[in-house]
């Protein structure tokens, strides 16, 4: 019997080895997204692993509940003796990170709201896990979506929904029709949004995102732009929250050209002040919290505390570039390819939908009748600070600048001091909005048209 | 603070290494039950002037099942050998496993398995992390 044995017999090797895990006497060890670095063995004989007996075997997964998800991998092992499985460490800090990369897997995975009329996600994650988005754009024009007001629910869930990187380029496109996100409690504990780009969310309020039932989030470098609120008697087009308990934290998060038809919180509203907004002038963690740029003033309704502005926490670009690093010279300003839709100011990437004009002949090609590269329907245009006139540039031949046929989307300033001037010269109108006689009869069913 | 934190099994809060010391190694004064779970604080761990198994090895856990884990999978409940000690010799594992969570042993030192030795027994390392680690006995 092994327990009868001396100590010193029990223990008898033949070699010695293992800096980090020897495994003796008919062992039997499962590693599971492990980090092994700067173990030596004065043997020789596996710096990290040593196996004199028994089994031990390396995962290159993680363990369950998250089976499924590869561990980072890092540096080769030094093992000795028969090691199963894979030859690296590993390190586990991704270990509840959940790579989405649809529409569909993003659904899958954080729209757990079961109401009648909603489209339960499958593979939630667990409270406190992370979902993380792989760059790019996100519509229910692409994958299955939580309802026809609502593109997720998330339901008493917390955790952190995140852009695999902090330069905002994972944009969840409303796409004029629906909400963003709908957040329905978070069950006591955080969740954070993190540079996440909420883009042409639309809804009676709350365009971007609506925060209820105690809901404690956090808003972490994240984007608002075009988002709408369609109720004249409400507002928030980019957030609304309600709900007492409710808890909300802004860090240098951006805010362009949202709009209330109301006109209360074109970017923020408190309903009846129940719950307890606070717009952040620091950074968050890995940039420095002192070095903040504010932006605009936030168009706000109900109680927000601190000072409710656009903050950049990296160095802000100018239009038509754009920081994909985050980084804090000019110097980490990248152009916008010629051929790509290019950025607003203090950018962080040369977003999909958002053409900048600088001058007349580009402003009439993208946007009138006869131009000749023309913006499609639901895209923005952004105009630079400037005066655009016919003597500078192209025009259309009758007495208006521009004429734009059936166009839908956004024109826009650059800034909402109405800098961008169309100087009719006195002798035309700005803009012809026109839409087609046949296709509205057509839309009729009528063939008398 | 000691309490039940499961339903199916009494999770024991450790955030000192007396009381860790006490919970899972051999000769501790209130050894946890099997298949319980032992929940370090983030913090570091050492011997110092504190209980450890001997001169050479922090912790022994003797015939012990259940889960050693960090209260968050950061790795940053520290298990220091101080370059002196083995961090932890898990002998056996009555039958059914041992899960190491999350810990991060550091400066472990020892003949072999500067670490961990497991000497018998089935163990689960999942998030931890090894560094400074030695196996001092050159044979």
């Amino acid at each position: 019997m092994l327990r009868s044995q001396p100590l010193a017999r029990r223990f008898a090797h033949l070699s010695f080895g293992g800096g980090a895990i020897d495994v003796d006497n008919i062992g039997s060890v499962n590693v599971y997204g492990s980090l092994f670095s700067g173990n030596t063995a004065a043997s020789g004989n596996g710096n990290d692993i040593y196996r004199t007996s028994g089994t031990i075997t390396v995962h290159d997964t993680c363990s369950s509940p998250y089976s499924t998800i590869l561990a980072t991998q890092g540096n080769a092992l030094n093992t000795y003796g028969t090691v199963s499985g894979s030859a690296y460490s590993y390190s586990g800090s991704t270990c509840d990170h959940w790579l989405v990369d649809t529409m569909t897997g993003l659904h899958g995975k954080v729209s757990n709201y079961a109401g009648d009329g909603y489209s339960t996600g499958g593979a939630i994650m667990f409270n406190g896990d992370t979902a993380v988005l792989s760059a790019g754009s996100y519509a229910c024009s692409e994958g299955t979506c939580a309802h026809t007001d609502n593109m997720l629910v998330p339901n008493d869930l917390s955790g952190s929904f995140e852009c695999t990187n902090d330069s905002a380029d994972c944009v969840i496109d409303g796409q004029s029709s629906r909400r963003g996100l709908y957040i329905y409690g978070t069950s006591g504990q955080t969740l954070t949004l993190r540079a996440l780009n909420f883009f042409d969310g639309q809804a009676a309020q709350g365009g971007g995102i609506y925060i209820d039932r105690g809901a404690l989030v956090e808003i972490v470098l994240v984007v608002f732009s075009n988002c709408k609120a369609t109720y004249s008697a409400s507002g928030g087009a980019a957030v609304y929250v309600t709900y007492y308990g409710t808890t909300v934290n802004v860090y240098g998060s951006r805010f362009a050209g949202n709009a209330a038809a109301s006109g209360n919180g074109g970017d923020i509203f408190n309903y009846n002040n129940e719950a307890t907004v606070t717009i952040h002038s620091t950074c968050p963690s890995p940039y420095n919290t002192n070095d903040i740029t504010t932006g605009e003033t936030l168009s706000t309704q109900g109680t927000v505390y601190g000072n409710p502005n656009t903050y950049y926490c990296y160095t802000v670009c100018p239009a038509g570039y754009y920081n994909p690093t985050l980084g804090d010279t000019i110097s980490s300003c990248s152009v916008c390819a010629a051929s790509d839709k290019s950025s607003a100011i203090g950018s962080t990437a040369c977003l999909v939908k958002n053409w900048q004009v600088t001058n007349m002949n580009e402003f009439f090609n993208k946007v009138s009748e006869t131009g000749g590269s023309k913006m499609a329907n639901g895209e923005t245009i952004t105009l630079a600070a400037n005066t655009y006139r016919c003597s500078d540039g192209p025009c259309e031949a009758d007495h208006s600048m521009v004429v734009t046929a059936d166009l839908s989307g956004s024109i826009s300033c650059i800034e909402k001091s109405a800098a961008c001037i169309l100087g009719g010269e006195s002798s035309r109108r700005g803009i012809y909005v026109k839409v087609r006689i046949d296709e509205c009869w057509s839309t009729r069913g009528g063939e008398d048209g | 603070m000691e309490g039940a934190l499961y339903c199916a099994y009494v999770a024991w809060q450790a955030t000192t290494m007396d009381i860790l010391y006490n919970k899972v190694s051999k000769e501790g004064n209130s050894l946890m039950t099997n298949g319980d779970a032992a929940v370090l604080s983030e913090a570091t761990y050492t011997c110092g002037s504190s209980s450890c198994h001997d001169s050479t090895k922090m912790i022994w856990t003797y015939n012990l099942f259940g889960t050693i884990e960090c209260t968050v999978d950061s790795a940053g409940c520290i298990l220091d050998g101080e370059s002196t000690r083995q961090v932890m010799q898990v002998y056996g594992t009555g039958g059914t496993g041992l899960t190491l969570r999350a810990l991060r042993f550091q400066n472990g030192q020892a003949g072999s398995g500067g670490g961990v030795l497991v000497w018998g027994g089935e163990v689960d390392v999942i998030v931890c992390v090894f560094t400074i680690c030695k196996a001092s006995d050159s044979r």
